[in-house]
């Protein structure tokens, strides 16, 4: 039999190496014991036996995914969707930076000419809708400040 | 009972409720009918702005978003074929076909009359069900509570998705995250990495937000950005576009039996609407007197799935207000919401907040009026529009609102930030196969299985084998074992 490994063996090889991680080398670094009570048990154990159950799943994930040797397909990454996730962690750092109103302009007349540059003269419009419905309904009805940004005043 | 009701009904009774209802039930109809919006992203997003306001407005408006989403659904599965949400794919196959046939209003307006009268049977249910139920599971202590929710995340991890060992993975993975924060008993940090704004655990709101929002968002656009399909003709005569209370009675047996299947359907945990929706179909398909007219553009065959769909929203209530064990995602986030109003779901419920709780009842049937009312309107003036929405403006001004929401949620941008972390997350296991359920459902349940774990053994004196003393936590710790195996054998 030759041994054929899939996707699903690679994803539990990949979480069965995550979980030992941190069962030795994040968990007792990060719960510290206090005090110990008379009955129960430690604020360890939850966190324990989630781990534990996990590293015994990705077994559990491997060997299915080898003996059954069934090629398991997953619809393929597209760059796209890698450029989207970028674009979603770009604009926390603008909105850090230059402040929610601003940032959001920015990112998504960015975004939608991203996707399609015909009709930029609509989404300059919609954009602007979206800032002032923003800011009359969270800044003047809600009285919630919005990040104002670091760079600007 | 009949006197708790009339009470809820005086204190819902004003603006400000009515409004919120009719602004919940709106929006859930447009991003339900929106292709690529579900009823359970209509709710998440509706999150923020329920926020600030008190528990019976907000819970009603958050319902009202899940209803009319349910419904509105169903608006672009008939008019071009695409089911706006998985809960109305089985609304396709009669629906589109009447389409075709230039009778999309009368298959609109069937399936709105039977998703409000599923949805009506499943509010009774659920008014008279909950607080007998409530009762009963009064006796039940935190041992028996702790196999319950075990048995729950069984259920919910074997159904839901392709996998029982993903799933299972998906319901530790949340199990575990759900343990970061200071620790309830001890107080003890855990892992928080020094990160003070994570003491408090990590925010369930904006991790909802991040999690079924931005991964339908991305998946969507990664697809090809093709312009959208058109929209059918309808015809010139007028009867093919009025639904006749004739028509409603004739059917009126398919949908009190898709009723039926709904509300039992959704009160077993990890199910949901979709499968509801297949089966009340089925079973209509397979009593009726002609099967062969379903699927040719037959009218039950748009009455059935939709009554199915609707009512599995009062069926999967009964556990979640009960026993505080939700079913499924939407319901998980209702429950969310319920927790953050100070409102603890389970059986004692009906005695701590009885007035908000059947003031919630109250608004629950007044909702259903305006889902009639706004589907009505919809039908004759949005329906076409909702399916032409460009994909392109849409998503990145959704993705926006994700932001600002999760940001308005606690005025933190810490907040922002974990949304968009489980927003990747999200995608990462949807591409891969591991179900989102019983991930979010172990994450909101985490508390309560360990704060029930830990008062057991404070009560039984620190030892684990008084729970088998115990018939009903044996009881559910049988059926936790044979479903495992069930699963197993079966996948």
């Amino acid at each position: 039999m030759k041994l054929k490994f899939n996707v699903d063996a690679y994803l539990g090889i990949g979480l069965f190496i995550l979980s030992l991680i941190m069962y030795f080398f994040i968990l007792p670094y990060q719960i510290k014991i206090l005090t110990y009570g008379t009955y129960g048990f430690s604020p360890f154990v939850f966190p324990k036996i989630a781990i534990l159950g996990i590293m015994f799943l990705s077994v559990v994930l491997v060997i299915n995914s080898v003996w059954k040797l069934k090629e398991k397909q997953y619809s393929k990454m597209v760059p796209r969707s890698w450029i989207i996730m970028l674009f979603l962690i770009g604009y926390l750092f603008l909105i850090d930076l230059i402040g929610f109103l601003v940032a959001s302009s920015v990112f998504l007349f960015a975004l939608m000419m991203y996707l399609n540059r015909k009709n930029w003269l609509k989404y300059i419009l919609v954009i602007f809708f979206f800032i002032l419905i923003n800011y009359i309904f969270f800044e003047k009805f809600l009285r919630v400040m919005l990040p104002r940004g670091r760079l600007l005043p | 009972m009949i006197a708790d009701l009339i009470t809820g009904f005086n204190s819902i009774l004003n603006i400000n409720v009515f409004l919120a209802i009719a602004a919940g039930v709106g929006l859930g109809i447009t991003l339900g009918a929106i292709p690529g919006l579900t009823a359970t992203m209509a709710i998440a997003l509706v999150i923020p702005i329920t926020f600030y306001m008190d528990p019976i407005v907000s819970i009603a408006m958050l319902i009202g978003a899940y209803k009319g989403g349910l419904y509105g659904g169903s608006i672009s599965a008939i008019l071009i074929g695409t089911p706006g949400t998985d809960a109305a794919a089985a609304t396709i196959l009669d629906g589109y076909e009447m389409a075709k046939k230039g009778k999309s209003g009368k298959a609109l307006k069937m399936a709105l009359a039977a998703s409000v009268i599923g949805d009506l049977t499943s509010m009774l249910a659920l008014i008279f069900i909950a607080p007998i139920l409530a009762r009963l599971t009064l006796k039940i202590g935190p041992g028996e509570f702790f196999t319950l929710i075990m048995f729950s995340l069984t259920i919910i991890a074997g159904v839901g998705g392709k996998s029982v060992a993903k799933g299972l993975i998906a319901a530790f993975f949340g199990l575990f995250l759900a343990t970061i924060g200071i620790d309830p008993i001890m107080g003890t940090r855990r892992l928080c990495f020094g990160i003070i704004e994570l003491d408090s655990g990590i925010a369930i709101m904006p991790m909802l937000i991040g999690l079924f929002a931005i991964p339908e968002i991305i998946i969507q656009l990664e697809q090809p950005l093709t312009s959208s399909i058109p929209v059918l003709k309808t015809s010139k005569n007028p009867d093919d576009n009025r639904l006749s209370l004739k028509e409603i009675m004739q059917n009126l047996k398919i949908i009190f039996m898709g009723s039926g299947i709904g509300i039992l359907i959704g009160a077993i945990p990890g199910i949901g609407s979709s499968v509801s929706s297949w089966l009340a179909y089925k079973t209509a398909r397979d009593s009726s007197k002609h099967p062969e007219l379903f699927g040719t553009g037959y009218i039950g065959g748009v009455a059935a799935p939709e009554a199915g769909n609707n009512a599995v929203c009062g069926g999967a209530l009964i556990p979640m207000l009960t026993l505080g064990v939700p079913g499924s995602i939407s319901v998980a986030i209702l429950m969310g919401a319920f927790l953050i109003q100070g409102i603890i779901p389970g059986p004692l419920i009906f005695i701590e907040h009885g007035p908000v709780v059947y003031g919630v009842f109250a608004s629950l049937i007044v909702s259903n009026f305006f889902l009639l009312f706004l589907g009505l309107l919809a039908i004759k003036y949005a329906a076409p529009f909702f399916c032409k929405v460009s994909k392109i403006i849409l998503f990145p001004i959704i993705i926006g609102f994700c932001y600002v929401g999760s940001f308005a949620l606690n005025v933190t941008f810490f907040d922002v930030k974990i949304m968009v972390l489980f927003g990747i997350i999200g995608y990462f296991m949807r591409k891969y196969e591991f179900a989102a359920a019983p991930f979010l459902i172990a994450m909101i349940l985490e508390p309560f299985a360990e704060g029930s774990v830990r008062r057991f053994l404070i009560l039984s004196g620190g030892e684990i084998g008084v729970i088998f003393t115990k018939p009903i936590a044996v009881g559910f710790i049988i059926l936790t074992i044979f479903s495992l195996i069930h699963f197993i054998r079966k996948k």
